[in-house]
């Protein structure tokens, strides 16, 4: 059972901030999609190896060469929160 | 000629019945006279469109157009198109203009398409119809107090309605398929990295796939021509050779063998769906098919195996909005903490924020064996199930969706609901298999779809499966009355 601390600690993690007033209406919500998945219990997987790729293919990989250029420029054109080259936030250390 | 297909309007520019100014300016003002009932677009592009089409239209004078030169066409708002907002329809990404063009945009600009716009879609694809836009939703042209399906309702319902001849979708549980279903469109999603995700806005990186929403297969084949390549930019595409997907087309149904999984022919099917599709199957049996029952086990499994990865990799892919380097950021954070928090909380919409703290949930530490871990497993025996269908036959056939088009608004307040109308397309992402949707005739005037499965490749069989269908009866034809005007 989910319950009303879970989802405020889902939510720290997820770091999304939610109004208290939206705890139950998520809650409710998770809890219906878990009661669905409790139907997985009773499927026996004991040798069955998790899916990373439906055809199961493996990470292609490429050469260690540096193959692209710096777009800082053009993608800090995305923000007005920048300075010298460097994205700006709150304080972290004072 | 706004219903032309892309095949008839190619054949009228080369012919210089029309010329692609001529076409684009045609297909602008039925966006300005309609979109205002549909909202089918986000951002409409019509100095671009006139540019492109100029250029078009130098390209017919000098005789190297290709089969695409000129065509008008529009992108779901998930596609990165450089200098033009792409927004996910999130107000997290209102803000953000595109720096690149995704590889998808790239291809089908070379091949000479005229942008219209960007449509309107489920916020960063999650949604069945197209009611968690956060630029309002999306009206089905056959029904404007229904839902044109989702996540790309907006490529859905401006096809449907004519306001481009066709338009790019992403499927990732079904995303295509389900709205040209409820639209009487034509929806493939191709095999899992058939096509590049570069620029493709992530939703779950191991289930999107892009593809066409076509008035027909023939269309669809063509769009796919140019859509479909390897790309190194991709490091899930596969590289493998494109085939020529409109030679196959005409090929004979004579011996195909489809296969009906029973799972899909239950008695909770609505008898008005079977009746629809029994007579779809009646017609492929006449030209030759072989029709056999098969059977998914554990495809009932398919809503929560599918919630629970979506749900988790989605959590993983949303990571990146946090108000730091683009899009959305609160006013005024206190410290980093707000300010991640705030700008996610404000930025994104209910139901992403319900994926996100479910995929948070069964990825966070004592849960992620019993749900995440063991959804991964089950996924693996579902691909096996459907393995062993596709050694009995050459394609699988069932109806696309449950039921025609519901009412705006009957399933917002119920998620599991609105999850099960994505039932019978979920599997096909999960297994990473290729399947198209196809017009199958009407229910109390809407639209019903049918949906044609196939293996690992095989689009070609499936869009020639589709297109002789399609010779045989009108369905795909026909175009909401009150927007054939």
């Amino acid at each position: 059972m989910v319950t009303h601390e879970d989802v405020i600690k889902f939510a720290d993690l997820a770091k999304i901030a939610i109004d208290e007033k939206q705890i139950d209406h998520y809650l409710k919500s998770l809890q219906s999609i878990l009661d669905l998945a409790g139907q997985m219990e009773v499927v026996d997987t004991t040798s069955v190896q998790p899916v990373a790729h439906p055809f199961g293919i493996t990470q292609r990989l490429r050469p260690d060469k540096i193959t692209e250029i710096v777009h800082r420029g053009d993608f800090q054109k995305l923000t007005k929160h920048t300075e010298a080259g460097l994205y700006c936030v709150p304080l972290v250390l004072e | 000629m706004h219903n032309y297909t892309i095949t008839e309007l190619s054949n009228a520019l080369r012919a210089k019945k029309v010329s692609s100014t001529e076409l684009t300016q045609l297909f602008l003002a039925r966006i300005d006279k309609f979109d205002k009932i549909l909202n089918s677009f986000i951002t409409v592009t019509p100095t671009l469109a006139l540019e492109q089409a100029k250029q078009a239209d130098l390209q017919y004078q000098k005789g190297s157009a290709g089969p695409l030169t000129g065509i008008p066409f529009a992108h779901k708002d998930i596609f990165c198109t450089a200098g033009i907002k792409t927004s996910c329809a999130s107000k997290m990404l209102d803000n953000f203009i595109a720096p690149y063009d995704a590889t998808l945009v790239t291809r089908l600009n070379q091949a000479g398409t005229v942008l219209l716009g960007k449509t309107n879609m489920d916020e960063f694809a999650m949604g069945s119809s197209n009611e968690n836009s956060f630029y309002g939703a999306v009206k089905n042209p056959w029904d404007i107090s229904r839902v044109p399906g989702g996540s790309s309702g907006g490529s859905s319902a401006a096809v449907a309605a004519r306001l481009t001849p066709a338009a790019t979708g992403t499927d990732t549980g079904g995303s295509i398929r389900q709205p040209a279903a409820l639209c009487n469109l034509t929806g493939l999603k191709p095999t899992y990295g058939r096509i590049s995700r570069y620029g493709l806005i992530a939703f779950a990186s191991s289930l999107d796939q892009a593809g066409p929403m076509t008035q027909t297969a023939e269309d669809a084949a063509l769009l796919m021509n140019a859509m479909a390549s390897f790309d190194d930019k991709d490091s899930t595409s596969i590289d493998r050779a494109v085939p020529n997907y409109l030679s196959t087309l005409n090929d004979s149904l004579e011996g195909l063998k489809i296969g009906l999984p029973k799972e899909y022919f239950s008695e909770d099917l609505d008898p008005k769906v079977a009746a629809t599709i029994q007579a779809a199957i009646k017609l492929y049996e006449n030209l030759g098919a072989k029709i056999s029952s098969v059977s998914l086990p554990n495809c009932h499994l398919v809503i929560p195996l599918y919630y629970i990865i979506a749900s988790a990799e989605c959590s993983s892919n949303l990571a990146r909005y946090d108000g730091v380097r683009y899009g959305y950021r609160c006013n005024n954070p206190t410290d980093l903490k707000d300010l991640y928090e705030r700008t996610r909380g404000e930025g994104f919409g209910n139901e992403v924020k319900r994926r996100l703290l479910m995929g948070t949930y069964v990825l966070s530490a004592g849960s992620y064996d019993a749900y995440y871990a063991k959804a991964q497993k089950i996924r693996g025996l579902l691909i096996q199930e459907f393995k062993e269908a596709f050694q009995q036959v050459d394609v699988l056939l069932g109806p696309t969706t449950p039921t025609t088009a519901f009412k705006l608004g009957e399933k917002v307040n119920d998620p599991v609901s609105m999850y099960l109308s994505d039932i019978y397309t979920i599997a096909i992402n999960l297994a990473g298999l290729p399947a198209i949707s196809i017009p199958a005739g009407f229910i109390d005037g809407l639209p019903l779809g049918m949906q044609l499965i196939g293996s690992p490749f095989t689009e070609a069989k499936l869009l020639n499966t589709a297109h002789r269908y399609q010779q045989e009866t009108d369905w795909h034809k026909k175009v909401p009355e009150n927007f054939n005007l």
